[in-house]
């Protein structure tokens, strides 16, 4: 059976004019995955992308220098983002190639088209993994986050192919530009639209929704700050900071805040700011896996043993809501003059 | 409208966890669980589209037969009927096989107009659990939406979030939908509901209710197998320590975002 399957194939987002960042990290990690597959089985391991959607040619051009195949499907009904019809476009691409290893990237609609394309090929899919790994029989090991204690969990998906996976950004650093020169195959997909399924409205969420990931300067709400009113003293400071601010999940749990997009981590936003500050965050995998790529990390924590503190270029031992109410003071006394 | 609302009981995030070495699990059984947050936003959605339009919500959960009591919840907050889809030959099973067994539950007590879901679970979190029951149901699906509104008896408006753009779309019904935090906020049940709501019947549904063999479920069945658990270490710094009186921390703080460039500014704007 795992004969009659080869290769990687990458289903890549489209941005505009482009591709999602992280469309060129998962090709950076079929790359590698490829390379060790080659090696382990000595054969050829094609990686291919799939690219659905976008009118113009940029997006597929640019993933022909990652990929040695890229399946360019540009019908007018995949303009717009459509779960049954895309799910539709996918699974017949993976059911003509037939890839033995299968990636998306772990965002609400890569989530949401791996587990409609596994549903329909009755085969595995792991979600948001942190690591991918070939094992000694050449099968794809996937690490997720697990529940609980900072636990890592392996999946594999030994006698199913493809093996499916979402993987979660901000891991690798994505290839600026790859060096492969791919074929560009413009592929004449059968969509069968049921109409059960139509499209009404497209409305952007504004800066607002891209803030956290393009911010320069995070500030970043846990469970320690205890209270809603330090919460609104925390989004004070990063207002006077220029920051932009970001929680753990307790945070949205305890209704401090209702806003999802703020939350930082696996099921949340991937950040890369130049600073992060973290106030009352014990630094759980399932957040820290959003801030791999920040640069500088600053965290306010009372208790010496919490794991932010471990991963700290700056590590204050004390109490957060106090700290943050005598940085507004210190900040505010500094500047009369606004 | 017949509504039903799959809800999942989720550990209670107050207790401690403890591992089963063979099935590389978490060991559900005798665990305190409380009702997964969105799947509450869920039966919010259900219940509201009940006071609109008439009709029925039924609660349907895949758990151990411990998790019955939290379900109650679920009647408390006005849910007509619950049914628990349990049997010892469903551990282990993966998404994949949950959402078959949850669309066998649901075509075995009738296709409804709409199924509704969360969006994601806290302790195994994939949210591949909707998509997958529309699949097996053979029904349209949606994720992340954060409205809905029902058109008329066969339409269902719902608009769904997605990383940078709100998508709108119309489905026919019948549909499985999933929601998010955003679309609402639970009604919490009164304790006089809670207390009634205890003498009110879980209906139990099993393997052999559904037709169900245990080669068809369960860890065996499931496409993808746990491997090893591992400690995830933190990458470790070598970061300065600072402790002293609540002013000190607060400047050194100001004073090393300073030192990176991103002193305040009047307007409070940065560099
Ligand atoms: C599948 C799954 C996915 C998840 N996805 C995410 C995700 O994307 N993002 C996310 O954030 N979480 C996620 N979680 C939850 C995650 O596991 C943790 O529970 C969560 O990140 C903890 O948030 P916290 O650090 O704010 O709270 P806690 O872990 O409770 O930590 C609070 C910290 O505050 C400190 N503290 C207490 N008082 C003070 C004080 N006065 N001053 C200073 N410090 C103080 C404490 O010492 C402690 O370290 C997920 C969980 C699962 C199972
Ligand atoms: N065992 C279960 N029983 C009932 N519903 C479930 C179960 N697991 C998942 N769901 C539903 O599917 C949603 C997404 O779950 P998940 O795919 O685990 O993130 C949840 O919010 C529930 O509504």
């Amino acid at each position: 059976m795992e004969e009659a399957y080869s290769g990687i194939m990458v289903y890549a987002e489209a941005a505009g004019s482009g591709l999602k960042c992280s469309a060129r990290e998962l090709m950076g990690h079929a790359g590698i995955l490829a390379a060790k597959i080659q090696e382990l089985e000595n054969k050829q391991v094609p990686v291919s992308a799939v690219i659905l959607g976008p009118q113009n040619l940029e997006p597929a051009k640019t993933l022909t220098g990652f990929a040695g195949r890229v399946y360019w499907c540009d019908r007018k009904e995949l303009t717009v983002y459509h779960p049954g019809l895309y799910a539709g476009a996918i699974t017949g691409l993976v059911e003509k190639y037939r890839p033995e290893i299968v990636m998306f990237a772990a965002g609400p609609a890569g989530s949401e088209l791996a587990a409609t394309c596994a549903a329909r090929l009755k085969t595995g899919l792991a979600a948001h993994a942190v690591e991918l790994e070939i094992n000694r029989d050449g099968h794809l090991v996937q690490l997720v986050v697990s529940y609980g204690e900072n636990i890592m969990g392996e999946i594999l998906c030994p006698a199913h192919r493809p093996q499916m996976v979402t993987v979660q950004s901000g891991i690798l650093e994505p290839p600026v530009s790859g060096t492969a020169a791919g074929e560009l195959i413009r592929e004449e997909i059968d969509l069968r639209d049921d109409g059960r399924l139509t499209i009404t409205a497209i409305e952007g969420k504004g800066n607002e929704a891209c803030r956290l990931e393009e911010a320069e300067v995070v500030l970043a709400g846990g469970y320690g700050l205890k209270n809603k009113k330090n919460w609104l003293q925390l989004e004070e400071l990063a207002d006077l900071l220029g920051a932009a601010t970001g929680c753990t999940r307790p945070v949205l749990d305890e209704h401090w805040v209702d806003d999802e997009d703020l939350m930082i981590g696996i099921s949340g936003k991937t950040i890369h700011p130049r600073v992060y500050l973290g106030i009352g965050i014990s630094g759980s995998s399932h957040h820290t896996a959003g801030i791999q790529k920040a640069g500088w990390i600053i965290a306010v924590n009372n208790d010496v043993q919490a794991r932010l503190l471990q991963m700290a270029d700056l590590r204050i031992v004390g109490d957060g809501p106090a700290i943050v109410a005598e940085m507004i003071k210190i900040i505010k006394g500094g500047n009369t003059s606004t | 409208m017949n509504i039903y609302v799959v809800v999942k009981p989720v550990p209670d995030p107050k207790t401690k966890l403890t591992y089963d070495p063979e099935q590389k699990t978490v060991i559900r059984a005798g665990l305190a669980t409380v009702i997964n947050p969105p799947d509450k936003n869920a039966l919010e959605t259900g219940l509201r589209l009940r006071e609109q339009s008439g009709g029925r919500v039924t609660v349907f959960s895949l758990a151990p037969p411990s998790a019955g009591e939290s379900l109650k919840e679920t009647l408390a907050m006005g849910a007509d009927e619950v049914y628990l889809v349990s049997d010892p030959v469903f551990a282990g099973s993966d998404t994949l096989i949950t959402a078959l067994i949850l669309a066998r539950a649901i075509s075995a007590i009738g296709v409804p107009d709409l199924v509704l879901a969360g969006d994601r679970t806290t302790d195994s979190g994939t949210s591949h659990v909707p998509a997958q029951l529309g699949e097996w149901l053979g029904l349209p699906h949606l994720a992340n939406a954060c409205e809905i509104v029902l058109r008329d008896q066969k339409n269902l408006a719902v608009k769904t979030s997605l990383d940078e753009v709100f998508i709108s779309y119309r489905v026919t019904l019948p549909a499985v939908v999933s929601v998010t935090r955003r679309i609402n906020r639970p009604r919490l049940a009164t304790l006089l509901e809670m207390v009634r709501s205890r003498s009110k019947p879980v209906t139990l549904l099993d393997a052999a209710a559904l037709n169900l063999s245990p080669e068809q479920t369960g860890l065996n069945a499931s496409p993808t197998k746990p491997g090893r658990l591992l400690p995830a270490r933190p990458v470790v710094k070598e970061g300065t320590i600072m402790s002293g009186t609540v002013g000190e921390m607060a400047q050194e703080i100001l004073n090393r975002l300073q030192s990176l460039g991103y002193g305040p500014k009047a307007g409070g704007g940065l560099g």
